[in-house]
């Protein structure tokens, strides 16, 4: 384990959160709030950043298990000091909560504990939507992007976190490639934002509705959600935002390169698409008396859908008040998430689209035990190694599902409230269901205790399972390899 | 540049590594997944899972890459990938051909397929070990002006009689005119002028013809290890081309095989060099066939770790000069420690000259004005080879009279098939092969070396 060259990096972030906090401290300056708490942290962050930057570590070769320890430090270091505004500003006064909104932040879930929102200053506002915003493809694809780090080995950063099971280089260099994600990811976050505000939304509004749909986080500025703002427009262009995000970048790549053709060739995307039409037609005729038109019921169903399957966590309506059969269609893609490559949280159509595969071939080899054949995906042949990747990788996953269910059942809350909330906050959705954690309810009433459980099962799941699970191996942390 | 490698065996990785590290964007390409894992991971590059020709075949006409070296271990594949590369708007190419069948007769097929350069590793091999032999007290050569003139490493230990002199007093006490083109002095690198003098503990780069060189070192009498007499264990193509060179300088060659077949063939190819059939692992026929007497001893057998003992062996029988290939084994400089002088790996030379040429051709960008580039000192020192093309303003001037910025030198000259050691009267003329050694990295024409 290079310890030096992992604080050496930690230190490089550090810098930078400094330096995404002066976004929400000119944001102060503008609407005339109080900007002093944001520059004391970036202050104390820079500080901090520029001591640990002072000497370079002179052995830089890091491998994979540095790659994920600096991914998952780096994910619990920035929830920890960005929750510091929160508290300082007195938004949220207590450091659990601000910690748990920060992770909720970051993570991309959305989950929040706060009671009211439109009271609280905006650049606060602004910081947590903002936190969606970075976290959503990931803070350190972004100090790759702009800084050389590691010597040409930075694609083991990358590797931790990028969601999916493998994360493919769309040009020769990582830091290329982690500009071009960047500079797309920028392009369509900007042109939502100009669309929201050709519909008349307020300028502050539409930028961080962008952010939070961008990020696939769900943070919304309005206490009742994006159905406050009442305009079907707004609602329609960011349900079609939320479905953008969740597909995979290195499709928008192509596209952008001309090659439609190769960009369309994609099992996930069509597993995808199939999957969101499927849904919102069962839901649509399923919640069709309770709306008045029909056009009403599309719009709703068509945004519930991609607010859970993209793993943003809006909401325009209360979906707890729905039938019990969409209420469990919702609940499902809360598992299921988007696209690998995205933005979005959630297990990723392409490990369900193997498993799939993985269930039918092993069903045929019980039938034909001679017969030899191998799973293809995109006309590629996937390997044995991924395939039993992917199978760990869903024992795991459930495993901390039951897990984290268990230990907050010592709250008492009512099964459905506990299951939910620890789905939702470990696929980064946002609400649950039931009365409390719903779309209209929030998760404070959960104890200081529950609070942490849920923050990690977040981090958990924004970094697919294991670069925080190796934070919770100790032979690792050994500085000698032996 | 935008570099795609075909085929991902020990030259593609050292090269595809070697490349990422100056900048470059690499790709790179081989039909089994284990080793681009390996390189994937160490290394900033792309790689692509596929077949040499199924790449080739679909490179995309609207971004081809500037340069694509095909280094499978196949010859025809190699070939038709580097021709399939050329059709689909690859600039340049780079091949590696083995077979010297293919490679005896390449200048007739090397334009019909549009090849930039054909690469024989067994050959280069070969070249490299013939220099060491030629210049025992060299730690390192390179070579200019395809092979005529030469630029060495010189360590300058205590009691050498340079120690002290001046570079003037060099040049009028030696019978020969070489130049000193740079020296290493405790990690600091001079271009040196006049007055600089020569300390113990320096490294010098001598530049120079190859019978200048060797004048020069024995005049000085650091040439006492003339090599006379060689032995070669193991008859295969490397053996073949190095015997060839070595009996060209005027050496005894011996070489010892084990296959009955070969050694009849060599007999064929090499009427003047000494074939022995025999096992070159047994201690008798190595001491009957003279290994005590032997100046250099080279152990060039299939097998690594054969290699490396037999080498010992001629060292602790008190061969002067042992050299031993190594194609897999990676201990080099445990090797040096315990007494092999030299370790050649032949995949390991030939990336060498791959990226010598790629660093050239990316230094002259568009121009190609550069035709070769090396790199001393741990990349502090560049050695630029230019081809003088046409006239220009420092054309037919003494050097004397065009002022040379400092931290530039002009080596040598190459003028047809001499080689040149300028002084202030010499001057440049078109056609002429040019080496500049130099401080500053990123010349591009030798217009900017004057002032």
């Amino acid at each position: 384990m290079n310890r030096k060259m992992i604080v050496s990096i930690l230190a490089k972030l550090m810098l930078l959160e400094a330096l995404l906090l002066l976004a929400p401290a000119m944001v102060a300056v503008y609407f005339g709030e109080s900007f002093w708490p944001f520059l004391l942290v970036a202050a104390g962050c820079a500080l901090i950043g520029l001591l640990g930057s002072l000497f370079l570590p002179k052995n830089q070769t890091i491998y994979t298990k540095e790659g994920f320890f600096v991914v998952g430090l780096v994910w619990v270091l920035w929830s920890l000091v960005g929750a510091l505004p929160f508290v300082i500003t007195g938004a949220i006064p207590n450091y659990v909560d601000a910690f748990f909104e920060t992770a909720s932040g970051f993570t991309t879930t959305g989950s929040s504990i706060l009671t009211e929102i439109e009271s609280l200053p905006k650049s606060i506002l602004f910081w947590r939507s903002f936190t969606h915003w970075i976290g959503g493809m990931g803070v350190l694809v972004f100090l790759i992007a702009i800084v050389p780090l590691a010597q040409g080995r930075s694609m083991y950063l990358m590797k931790a976190e990028m969601p999916g099971p493998s994360a493919d280089k769309l040009v020769p260099k990582t830091a290329n490639t982690a500009k071009i994600l960047y500079l797309i990811y920028m392009g369509l976050t900007l042109t939502q934002f100009i669309l929201l505000l050709c519909g008349g939304m307020p300028v502050f509004d539409s930028a961080v509705n962008a952010f939070a749909t961008a990020g696939t986080g769900g943070f919304s500025v309005k206490n009742a959600g994006i159905g406050a703002y009442g305009s079907p427009y707004a609602e329609w262009i960011i349900t079609i935002f939320m479905y953008l995000f969740g597909i995979n970048f290195n499709i928008y790549y192509l596209i952008l390169l001309r090659r439609v053709k190769a960009a369309l060739h994609n099992e996930e995307l069509w597993m995808y698409l199939g999957i969101i039409v499927t849904s919102v037609t069962v839901i649509a005729f399923n919640i069709s008396g309770l709306y008045a038109t029909v056009s009403e019921t599309i719009r709703t169903s068509a945004f519930q859908v991609a607010a859970v399957i993209s793993s943003t966590g809006f909401s325009t309506a209360d979906f707890v008040q729905w039938p019990n059969l969409s209420q469990m269609i919702l609940f499902l893609l809360m598992f299921l998430g988007a696209c690998a490559g995205s933005t979005g949280g959630g297990l990723k159509v392409v490990r369900l689209l193997l498993t799939c595969k993985i269930i039918r071939r092993d069903l045929r080899k019980i039938a034909r035990p001679r017969e030899v054949s191998c799973i293809r995906m995109d006309g590629k042949v996937v390997e044995e190694e991924t395939l039993s990747g992917i199978k760990t990788y869903l024992l795991v996953y459930f495993a901390i599902i039951f897990g984290s269910f268990i230990f907050l059942m010592f709250e008492g809350k009512d099964v459905i409230t506990t299951f939910t909330s620890v789905v939702t906050c470990f696929n980064n959705i946002g609400p649950g269901l039931g009365p409390i954690v719903g779309p209209a309810g929030n998760f404070s009433t959960w104890s200081a205790f529950g609070k942490i459980v849920l923050s990690f099962d977040m981090l958990l799941g924004r970094l697919e399972i294991f670069s925080i699970l190796l934070l919770f191996m100790p032979s690792l942390w050994k500085k000698k390899v032996l | 540049m935008k570099i795609d490698i075909i085929g991902c065996g020990k030259v593609g990785r050292t090269i595809a590594s070697g490349l990422a590290g100056e900048g470059h964007d690499i790709t790179v390409v081989d039909h089994n997944r284990a080793n681009l894992t390996d390189i994937a991971q160490t290394a900033d590059v792309m790689a692509v899972e596929a077949s040499a020709f199924d790449y080739a075949a679909h490179i995309n006409g609207e971004n081809p890459a500037d340069l694509l070296i095909s280094c499978t271990n196949s010859d025809e594949v190699n070939m038709l990938t580097g021709l399939l590369a050329r059709k689909n708007g690859v600039a340049r190419t780079i091949v590696r051909v083995r077979n010297p069948e293919y490679h005896d007769n390449m200048s007739q097929i090397k334009d019909e397929l549009g090849l930039s350069m054909v690469i024989n590793p067994e050959m280069i091999a070969a070249d490299t070990i013939s220099r060491v032999l030629l210049f025992p007290a060299a730690d390192g050569v390179e070579t200019f002006s395809n092979g005529r003139a030469e630029l060495i490493e010189y360590p300058v230990d205590p009691g050498n009689p340079l120690i002290g002199k001046s570079m003037r007093e060099i040049n009028l006490s030696s019978k020969v005119k070489v130049l000193i083109a740079a020296i290493e002095r405790g990690g600091d690198v001079i271009i040196p002028t006049g007055a600089d003098t020569v300390q113990q503990g320096d490294k010098i780069y001598i530049a120079a013809g190859r019978a200048q060189i060797q004048t020069f070192l024995r005049g000085i009498d650091s040439y006492k290890t003339s090599v006379q007499t060689v032995i070669i264990v193991g008859g295969g193509k490397i053996s073949y081309y190095l015997a060839d060179r070595l009996i060209h300088e005027g050496m005894t060659v011996k070489i010892i095989e084990r296959d009955k077949m070969r050694c009849e063939e060599l007999a064929q190819l090499l009427p003047d060099a000494n074939i022995v059939w025999g096992s070159g692992t047994n201690e008798d026929l190595l001491g009957e066939e003279g290994i005590a007497q032997a100046d250099a001893f080279i152990a060039l057998t299939g097998i690594d770790e054969i290699n490396v003992i037999v080498a010992l062996y001629a060292k602790k029988m008190g061969v002067e000069k042992v050299v031993a290939k190594v194609n897999q084994l990676s201990f080099t400089d445990m090797l040096k420690s315990i007494g092999v002088d030299t370790i050649v790996s032949p995949k390991k030379v030939t990336a060498n000259v791959i990226l010598r040429y790629v660093r050239a051709i990316h230094a002259s960008g568009e121009s190609s004005s550069i035709e070769s580039l090396s790199r001393l000192v741990d990349g502090r020192v560049e050695a630029l080879e230019f081809i003088i093309r046409e006239k220009d303003r420092y054309v037919g001037v003494p050097l004397k009279d065009l002022q040379t910025k400092n931290g530039f030198l002009v080596a040598c000259i190459g003028r047809r098939n001499r080689v040149i050691v300028p002084g202030g009267f010499d001057t440049i003329e078109v056609g002429d092969s040019v080496v500049i050694v130099t401080t500053h990295a990123g010349v591009t024409s030798i217009e900017e070396i004057f002032r």
